[in-house]
């Protein structure tokens, strides 16, 4: 270990040391006593006890002490360091700080941990040494340089002063994607990553330079949501979900309130539970926004989880599309509530067909009767004979309550030569309804993200249509419409980047949020605009042309919510332990002891002063 | 007695003048006087006896043994010769202070009235000069209680080895008292040794003030030396005092020591100690006066 000084420049300080000594040679006079004779005094000064070194000190111990006070005043303002032995690395540093939405929370002291964060980062950058660059990088919900490398105080300074905790868990596989790149351009002697320990439990990522993981105080009781939705019962009646979760230090009960325009829907209190499940239904009107709020009784150190937003859908009725020749379908479905059965509705929300071709509509959800995709052309065989169902997968949304047994089916639909069900899986077909001899049902994702259900064999050669099940199977599916359509139900969205479909294909939407955010973003052409960041809860509206939506965020996250706190930081093959925020510059400044010290020998200075023997 | 009654009340005086010096050896002048010596002479004690030979002063035949021996044998006396009592007195500025020279001067007194009783020549010595010639008989104690009380008041610079060395090469033999604080940068055992070597007697009284024998702690001071003028710089701490006492002490042991060495005697005095006491009492009790 060597020493090293970051301003040498002011160990011209030690010049002080020569009108020191003039102001001591040229000191008051001390009281003047006239003895009878010095022969006796003399001897006493010249006794072997007094000539040693500790006397001889002690005889000039004033001048001594402001000599010393004098070198570590020097001392310290040449600001001294220990280099640690990494004088073979290039001396850059990463300086990591969590700014996830825990590190808000209010902390017993009245401060965050984000700014014990900042403060030790400061001390951290007043400790510079010549040569030393750092790198400053927040790390949130997402992974950001806040400046690059640099050794100016100031700079580093300035980029720290904007730093605000994020609605958002730590991304530290991007982080670590980040310092991949920041390794790439130069080679770094490590990173310090100041946060409060609420991490993930595992990242999968490795570690492309040394961490060291500088653990900060916490918070303490917290009370947030960490998820919503809500259902539509009845025309204008909604059943709201919500879960709340308590911090692992404290449980503490709270009250559930759900607003609308300001008006008060429904209220609710709540147990000091670790986590609770709540269900209340409201009367609320369409369109509007639900607003959820969570009032602690006691102490809540994180504010920013205790509201989440509900945007619920207008109400509208669901058009369908029936193919011609399909009847059973289009008297099943119309007897459905708030449905319009069409021919030709180019907009259709569910279609029904018995040609392949509809089934390429842009609908959320087709079904297609006696069709065979082309797809699966060669895994099944349909042909005379008969079927029955072996297996239903009741679980499905569209099968739910459906009973099947006794179908009787004229039609033979059966697995081709060497096919099976797993290479039907392999092309992205599930098989909803088994027959004795192949597929009756089967599923598969569309292009622009909705659902296609492919009825193998047809419906009006099979007592399907005489069945009870047959007008619960179309209620299945006006539901499962409503549900892709998000007519129905709603969810609160967790903060982050945003993935909307439903747009219009190949236009720009813009999205704009609470505190004046605003960002735009390009459609494909399915309709679906990615990478939206909506960074803080709240109401936000999508602006898709001159249709405008409703968007409810919420932070939504449990880990911060429960604010977990992690000794260690678990990487894809290592483990970095914690070390303490003051083990990332206890190895650092040495300026702080030379002035405790200087200060300590002016105050002993004074006090041998003015000691009565 | 003119000032006499300064130095010393006159029951005192008439007490010392039936005391004697007691010499620890015995250091005699060439002249004639009532101290015996080693050496034969004329005096009344009888030292020795010899044959007789011819060309003897036949006063001196022990006419008894004669008659009763029948071999005539000569009578050998001892010389009796005068004695000087040397009174040395520091009168330094050092001994200014707390009234040791006053001390000094009644002690000095004492013993002159009690030497003068006892036929001893008598000469006081400061760094003055001679305040006394060497006197002797009683009709010269008016005079040395008067020198004594008149003598100018102390202002010397002189070290006390060098008064010494000055008696010393007067060529007297006796008694030197010396009456000093010994507070100089001289080496006092040199002085003494010096007296000795001369033929006298060194008998060192050591006075000291109060606060030179226990000083209170001077603090961080600049001490100034009353005599000389020179400054010292003392910085106080705990052992200070303790080295003090302990250099007194090592000074005390080397006036004792010089002086016993060279078959003289040693007192050491507090500047307000009683000077009848002293005289009466404790020079008594150490065999100073009989």
């Amino acid at each position: 270990m060597s020493l090293g000084w970051s301003s040498p420049a002011w160990l011209a300080l030690a010049a002080l040391a020569f009108p020191v000594l003039a102001l001591f040679l040229l000191r008051p006079r001390r009281p003047r006593r006239e003895v009878a004779a010095l022969a006796l005094w003399r001897a006493s000064l010249h006794d072997p006890r007094a000539g040693h070194p500790a006397q001889r000190l002690r005889r000039h111990l004033s001048l001594w002490l402001a000599l010393a006070s004098l070198a570590a005043i020097t001392l310290a303002a040449a600001r001294p360091h220990r280099n640690l032995g990494h004088g073979s690395t290039a001396d850059r540093l990463v300086l990591a700080i969590d700014t996830s939405a825990s590190m808000g929370a209010r902390l017993a002291d009245g401060g965050t941990p984000l700014a014990a964060a900042v403060a030790a980062a400061r001390a951290r950058i007043a400790a510079l040494r010549p040569g030393e660059c750092l790198c400053l990088v927040a790390v949130g919900a997402r992974a950001r340089r806040l400046g690059g490398f640099s050794d100016d105080p100031r700079t580093l300074g300035d980029a720290l002063a904007g730093l605000v905790p994020e609605a958002g868990a730590t991304d530290l596989a991007a982080a670590c994607r980040l310092l991949a790149a920041i390794a790439h351009e130069g080679p770094c002697r490590g990173s310090v990553l100041f946060t409060d320990g609420n991490l993930p439990a595992t990242v999968d990522a490795e570690a492309p330079m040394p961490i060291e993981l500088a653990l900060l105080p916490t918070g303490g009781a917290n009370l947030g949501i960490t998820a919503c939705a809500a259902r539509r019962t009845a025309p204008g009646r909604w059943r709201v979900q919500v879960r709340i979760e308590a911090s692992a230090a404290t449980a503490m009960g709270g009250q559930l309130r759900i607003e609308q325009d300001g008006d008060l829907l429904a209220e609710r209190p709540l147990a000091p539970v670790p986590v609770a499940e709540v269900a209340i239904e409201v009367a609320a009107a369409d369109d509007r926004l639900l607003a959820l709020r969570l009032q602690p009784y006691g102490p809540d150190c994180l504010t920013i989880d205790d509201e989440a937003w509900l945007a619920l859908p207008k109400q509208r009725q669901l058009r369908v599309r029936v193919a011609s020749g399909l009847d059973a379908w289009r008297r099943a479905l119309a007897a459905q509530e708030d449905v319009i059965v069409a021919d030709d509705d180019a907009n259709a929300d569910l279609v029904i067909s018995d040609r392949s071709a509809d089934l390429e509509d842009a609908a959320p959800l087709a079904l297609g009767d006696g069709v065979v995709p082309v797809s699966l052309a060669d895994l099944v065989e349909v042909g005379a004979g008969a079927s029955a169902v072996a297996d239903v997968r009741h679980g499905e949304p569209v099968l739910a309550h459906l009973a099947l047994a006794d179908l009787a089916i004229g039609e033979r639909v059966a697995w081709a030569q060497a096919a099976d069900e797993a290479a039907a899986e392999r092309r992205g077909f599930r098989i909803l309804v088994h027959g004795d001899s192949g597929p009756l049902l089967v599923a598969a994702q569309a292009a622009g993200g909705g659902e296609r259900l492919f009825l193998l064999f047809a419906s009006r050669r099979s007592t399907l249509p005489w069945r009870l099940a047959f007008p619960l199977l179309a209620g299945n599916l006006v539901d499962r419409t409503r549900a892709l359509r998000g007519l129905d139900q709603t969810v609160c969205l967790p903060t982050g980047l945003l993935t909307l479909s439903g747009c219009a294909p190949g236009a720009e939407v813009r999205l704009r949020g609470p505190g004046g955010t605003v960002m735009s973003a390009q459609t494909d052409t399915d309709g679906v605009a990615a990478g939206l960041a909506a960074d803080r809860p709240g109401p936000w509206i999508l602006e898709d042309g001159f249709r405008h939506r409703h968007l409810g965020i919420g932070l939504l996250d449990p880990g911060e919510t429960r604010l977990e706190r992690r000794q260690s930081l678990q990487l894809r093959e290592t483990t970095v332990p914690a070390a303490g925020a003051a083990a990332s510059h206890a190895a650092g400044p040495l300026w702080p002891w030379l002035a405790a010290a200087a200060i300590a020998l002016l105050a002993f200075d004074w006090w041998w002063m003015h000691r009565r023997w | 007695m003119a000032g006499a009654g300064r130095l010393l009340p006159n029951r005192t005086l008439a007490r010392l003048a039936r005391a004697r010096l007691q010499a620890v050896g015995r250091r005699t002048a060439r002249g004639c006087g009532m101290h015996a010596t080693g050496r034969g002479g004329t005096g009344a004690d009888i030292a020795d006896y010899r044959d007789y030979a011819a060309g003897d002063d036949l006063r001196h035949l022990d006419w008894h043994a004669f008659a009763r021996l029948g071999k005539p044998y000569l009578r050998l006396h001892r010389r009796e010769e005068d004695r000087h009592l040397v009174l040395i007195i520091d009168d330094s500025r050092s001994m200014a202070s707390a009234g040791k020279e006053t001390l000094a001067r009644r002690l000095a007194a004492g013993l002159a009235v009690a030497g003068l009783h006892g036929d001893e020549r008598v000469s006081v010595l400061t760094h003055a000069g001679e305040l006394l010639p060497p006197v002797r008989g009683r009709a010269a104690i008016a005079r040395a209680l008067g020198a004594l009380s008149l003598a100018p008041p102390p202002g010397a610079r002189r070290r006390i080895d060098r008064l010494c060395a000055d008696a010393a090469a007067r060529g007297r033999r006796g008694i030197a008292v010396v009456f000093s604080d010994f507070l100089d940068d001289g080496d006092p055992a040199a002085g003494l040794h010096r007296l000795a070597i001369a033929g006298l007697e060194p008998w060192a009284v050591q006075i000291l003030a109060a606060g030179e024998r226990d000083p209170d702690p001077p603090g961080d001071a600049d001490l100034i030396d009353a005599e000389t003028g020179a400054t010292l710089a003392v910085d106080s701490d705990a052992d200070l005092l303790h080295r003090y006492r302990a250099a007194l002490r090592r000074l005390e042991g080397l006036l004792a020591a010089a002086a016993r060495t060279r078959a003289g005697r040693f007192l050491g005095l507090a500047a307000d100690a009683d000077p009848e006491r002293v005289l009466l009492r404790d020079l008594m009790q150490r065999g100073w006066l009989a």
